[in-house]
């Protein structure tokens, strides 16, 4: 009885988890084709500041989650080796929803300077027990050299 | 206050440090909500909840360490970085620091 319910829970989270995992990745594509065209910088030196007319930190983040039955798979693959594309999806999705996140933040802004990513798991403490729910935050200083958009920043 | 992830502050210069600052919080998702990003987990996706928390934390880090710059008498923060950590299951620790200056654009 508990074995079927296990199944059950399983195939429910496959299906489920293919589903959004799917969703996800086609909402990231069309949001990544439409967010504001910002150059991203990783470098903090020698970037041009002529004409820069305000600075302003932005940033973006994200939490996601591996679904169950991915991550009994992933397990199953880890006792193996080699290449576990299906966390591999899980961080690539969460890195660029957190990069998009801050790209929208920065509209307006001419790039973005300095880009660093933060990573955490965040039920870490269980790892083994529980699927890894890995939180990103993604975070760069924008650059405004148009007059219009430098004057519309919030203010901290 | 200017907030940057760089060194300088493009068009300015420093006149004056006042050595590091930072804020740091730990918090955790109330009871209800950890359970349903609980029940959530288990189907993956994001963890909306989750993602409202960390920007809660964030922001009052970030807060914590305007108000020691200012203190100081800085008027700007640079070399800004975060750092994160989980303390126990769903409740993680952000950490931001930066060192705080006082700028003056340059003519």
């Amino acid at each position: 009885m508990e074995i079927l319910f296990l199944l059950a829970l399983l195939v429910v989270a496959y299906c489920t988890g293919s589903y959004s995992e799917k969703k996800h990745l086609a909402s990231i594509r069309i949001r990544e084709a439409q967010a504001p065209r910002i150059p991203v910088l990783s470098t903090e030196k020698d970037i041009p500041a002529q004409g820069v007319r305000a600075t302003r930190l932005v940033s973006g983040s994200t939490v996601v989650g591996v679904d169950y039955f991915r991550n009994m798979l992933g397990g199953l693959i880890n006792l193996f080796g080699g290449r576990i594309t299906i966390f591999e999806s899980v961080l690539d999705r969460a890195r660029r929803e957190a990069l998009l996140r801050m790209r929208q933040e920065a509209a307006g802004a001419s790039f973005i300077g300095c880009v660093r990513y933060e990573t955490t798991f965040l039920n870490d403490s269980e790892r083994g027990k529980s699927p890894p729910t890995v939180a990103i935050i993604a975070y760069g200083t924008a650059f405004y050299t148009d007059t219009a958009s430098a004057d519309a920043i919030p203010a901290y | 206050m200017i907030l940057s992830t760089l060194e300088t502050v493009p068009n300015h210069r420093i006149v004056e440090h006042y050595g590091i600052v930072n804020g740091s919080t730990v918090r955790s998702k109330h009871f209800g909500r950890d359970l349903m990003a609980g029940i959530k987990n288990t189907f993956g996706g994001e963890l909306k909840g989750y993602t409202e928390l960390l920007n809660e934390s964030r922001a009052e880090a970030m807060s914590r360490m305007q108000q020691q710059a200012q203190q100081a008498g800085a008027n700007a923060i640079i070399n800004i970085r975060f750092s994160t950590s989980s303390v126990a299951a769903g409740a993680a620790e952000i950490y931001v620091y930066g060192t705080a200056v006082r700028v003056e654009p340059t003519a």
